[in-house]
C-alpha cells in the first residue's frame, strides 16, 4: 500500500463515519434511536439487512472458498428466498401489529416473560461473542495485509463502529449501511473487471468457466445425501430454510433492520429484495474467487498465500526444506501452465479428445499442487505448532495488493473495513435494544423517562461496543473458543426457530411446554455438535439448525399434551 | 378519489397481492438453482 491507498482508505472510513454522525443527529426519543422513527423505506431496509449479511469475512473467506473448492458453497443460501417469504408471510405483520421494539418482546405476548426473557438471553449470548469475532476475524488478516499491529486494526474497526452507533442508533446503523454497501459493490465490481483485464488475451469469460470446469470448480449443485458433506443441494435447502428463517425472523441485528420500517408493506419488500439479490450476489463473489484461481493459472501463485508466515518459515532451521517445496511448486505450475495454454488452443480449435486428455494432464498436475501446498502446511505447522495453517483468507485481498493499480488497493481494502463495520453497527445495535427492551426497561427500571431510556441506550451500546474490542484484542489467546464462535449461530438458531414456530402454529401450546423444550432442545444441540467436535459422529453444523427446530417443536407439543392430561386428572 | 378506491398500505404497489410477488421471488429462485444445475452439467 502506498499513500494514495492510505488516501482513498482513511477518506471513505471518515466519510462514512462524519456521514453517519451528521446525517442522523439529535436523536431525541427511544423511538428514534432504537426504530429509526419507523420511517425507513424499503431500499433503505433492503440495503441494511444486505450489510448485516454481508461481514468482512465474506469478502475474505468467499473468494478463497472458490479459489480452493469451487462454487459449491452457494447452496448454503438455497433456503434463504424460501425463509424470507416465510417470515414475511408470517411475523413480519405481527411484528407491526405489536409495534415491539425487540423479535423477543413477542414472545411475552404470546407465553410469558420467562421465554422472552430466555430467547433474548439466547440471542445475546451468541451475537455477543460473535461481535467480538466480526472484528477479530477481518482485522488479524488486515493487519498483516496493510502492516498494521492487530491490536491497532482492532481498535480502528470498534472505535469508529461505536462512534456512529452511539450517536445516532438505528438510523445511523442504516444511513451507513447505504455508503458501505455502495463501497463494497463498486470494490467487488472493480475487481471482477480487472481480473477480466489481466487474464491472458484468449481466455474469454466463457473459457474462464471451461477452464475452471476442466479444474472441478464449477461444481455449484451437490445432489449427495451424506450428512457429512457441508454443502449439498438438500442441506442447503432444508437446513438453510431453518437458519435463515431464524436468522431473518428471530436474530434481532436482522428483525431491527425492518422494525424501522414505515409499513408492513416498506419492511417486507425491503426483505423480499434482499432474498432475491442474495443468491446472484454471493454467485457472482465466489466467481470472483473462481476468476483468481484460473487467472493464477497463467500466473505463478505463492506457494503459501499468508505471507508473513512464509516469512517465519524462511528464517527457521526449515528454510531449506520450504525452499525445496518452492522450487518444486513452481515448476509443476510451468508445467501446468504449459498444458493450460495447450487446452485454450484445444477449445478453441474444438478438438475434443485433445480436450479431455489435456483436462486430465492439468487435473493430475493440480492435484500434485494441492499435494505440495498440504506438505508446506505440515511445514509450517512443524517449525510453529500455534501458527495459522488456513490461508484462503488470504487469497483474494493478496492478488488484490499484489496485481490491482494503487489507490483500487485502497478502495477493495476500504470493502473490508465496511464490511466489518456495517455487520458489527448492526449487531451492537440489536445488543443495545435487547438490553435494553427486554432487560433494563421490563425489569430493572420499568419506570423512567425517555431521556433516562435514550441515554441508557446509548450506554448500553458503547458497552457491548467495548466488550467486543475486549473480546477481539483477547481472542488471539482463545483458539478453541474462535472455532466454537464460529459455529454459535447453528447452536442456538435451531431452538430460537422453534420457539418462534410454536409461538405462531401451535396456539394450543403454552409458555411452560415451550420454555423446558427450549432448555432440553438446547442441551441436545450442545451435546450433538460436542459429539461431533469430537468425531464421535459425523453431523455437518448445518443440521444442527433443522434439528434444533424440529427437537423444540416436537417436544413443545407433547411437554404441553403431557401437562394438559395431568391437569384433567387433577380435575 | 372516493374512500373505496383508496390504496390499501399493506398490498404491494406492483402486483395484484403479496402472494403473487412471493410467487415471483420463488419462481426466480428456482430459475437461479435450475440454472447453476446446468452451469454444474454443463462444466462437468
Amino acid at each position: 500500500m502506498n499513500y494514495i491507498d492510505w488516501i482513498v482508505l482513511a477518506s471513505t472510513l471518515i466519510f462514512i463515519v462524519v456521514y453517519g454522525v451528521w446525517k442522523t443527529r439529535g436523536s431525541r426519543n427511544i423511538e428514534g434511536y432504537l426504530l429509526s422513527d419507523n420511517n425507513m423505506k424499503w431500499g433503505t431496509i433492503g440495503l441494511s439487512i444486505m450489510a448485516t449479511q454481508a461481514s468482512a469475512i465474506t469478502f475474505l473467506s468467499t473468494p478463497g472458498q472458490a479459489y480452493t473448492d469451487g462454487m459449491g458453497f452457494i447452496q448454503f443460501y438455497f433456503g434463504m428466498p424460501i425463509a424470507v417469504v416465510l417470515i414475511c408471510a408470517t411475523l413480519v405483520p405481527i411484528y407491526h401489529k405489536l409495534k415491539v421494539f425487540t423479535a423477543y418482546e413477542y414472545l411475552e405476548a404470546r407465553f410469558d416473560l420467562k421465554t422472552r426473557l430466555l430467547t433474548s438471553a439466547l440471542f445475546m449470548i451468541s451475537r455477543g461473542l460473535a461481535a467480538g469475532i466480526t472484528i477479530y476475524a477481518p482485522a488479524i488478516i488486515l493487519s498483516t495485509i496493510i502492516d498494521l499491529p492487530l491490536n491497532v486494526t482492532i481498535l480502528i474497526i470498534g472505535v469508529l463502529v461505536i462512534i456512529y452507533t452511539v450517536s445516532g442508533g438505528t438510523k445511523a446503523v442504516s444511513q451507513t449501511h447505504k455508503q458501505q454497501m455502495a463501497v463494497i459493490l463498486v470494490g467487488m465490481v472493480i475487481a471482477f473487471a480487472m481480473l477480466l483485464y489481466l487474464m491472458p488475451e484468449q481466455v474469454t469469460m466463457g473459457k474462464v468457466f471451461t477452464l475452471a470446469g476442466h479444474l472441478g470448480k464449477m461444481d455449484v449443485v451437490d445432489f449427495s445425501f451424506d450428512p457429512s458433506n457441508r454443502y449439498t443441494i438438500w442441506s442447503g435447502i432444508f437446513a438453510g430454510v431453518v437458519l435463515h428463517a431464524s436468522y431473518f425472523g428471530a436474530d434481532q441485528s436482522q428483525v431491527q433492520r425492518y422494525l424501522g420500517g414505515t409499513s408492513v408493506t416498506e419492511s417486507r419488500i425491503g426483505l423480499l429484495l434482499n432474498g432475491l439479490v442474495k443468491v446472484p450476489m454471493q454467485f457472482f463473489i465466489l466467481l470472483v474467487g473462481v476468476m483468481v484461481f484460473v487467472f493464477y493459472q497463467f500466473v505463478l501463485p505463492p506457494v503459501f498465500f499468508n505471507e508473513q508466515q512464509v516469512e517465519n518459515i524462511k528464517s527457521s532451521t526449515y528454510a531449506e526444506a520450504f525452499n525445496t517445496l518452492d522450487q518444486r511448486h513452481e515448476a509443476v505450475f510451468l508445467e501446468k501452465k504449459e498444458k493450460m495454454e495447450q487446452l485454450v488452443v484445444a477449445i478453441d480449435n474444438r478438438q475434443s479428445q485433445e480436450i479431455e486428455g489435456l483436462g486430465h494432464q492439468v487435473r493430475l498436475l493440480e492435484h500434485e499442487t494441492r499435494k505440495i501446498h498440504q506438505q508446506v502446511v505440515d511445514l509450517i505447522a512443524t517449525n510453529d505448532p500455534q501458527a495459522e495453517t488456513k490461508d484462503t483468507d488470504y487469497i483474494f485481498i493478496g492478488f488484490v495488493t499484489k496485481y490491482l493499480p494503487h489507490g483500487l488497493i485502497g478502495l477493495l481494502i476500504a470493502v473490508i473495513f465496511s464490511a466489518a463495520m456495517s455487520s458489527t453497527s448492526s449487531e451492537l445495535n440489536a445488543l443495545a435494544s435487547t438490553s435494553i427492551v427486554d432487560f433494563y426497561k421490563r425489569i430493572i427500571k420499568p419506570e423512567a423517562s425517555d431521556q433516562h431510556y435514550l441515554l441508557a441506550s446509548k450506554l448500553f451500546t458503547a458497552l457491548w461496543g467495548l466488550l467486543a474490542i475486549l473480546f477481539a484484542l483477547f481472542s488471539s489467546l482463545l483458539d478453541n473458543l474462535i472455532q466454537a464462535v464460529n459455529i454459535l449461530g447453528s447452536l442456538f438458531y435451531g431452538v430460537i426457530l422453534g420457539i418462534f414456530v410454536l409461538a405462531f402454529a401451535f396456539k394450543y401450546v403454552r409458555g411452560n411446554a415451550v420454555f423446558l423444550a427450549a432448555i432440553i432442545g438446547e442441551g441436545i444441540i450442545i451435546l450433538l455438535w460436542f459429539l461431533s467436535d469430537r468425531g464421535m459422529i459425523s453431523l455437518s453444523y448445518l443440521w444442527l439448525n433443522l434439528i434444533g427446530c424440529v427437537l423444540v417443536v416436537g417436544m413443545g407439543i407433547v411437554l404441553q399434551a403431557l401437562q394438559n392430561s395431568s391437569a384433567i386428572k387433577k380435575k | 378519489m372516493t374512500v373505496n378506491s383508496a390504496p390499501n398500505p399493506d398490498k404491494p404497489p406492483l402486483f395484484k397481492s403479496w402472494k403473487t410477488l412471493y410467487l415471483v421471488v420463488l419462481v426466480c429462485h428456482a430459475l437461479f438453482i435450475l440454472i447453476f444445475c446446468w452451469i454444474t452439467f454443463l462444466f462437468k
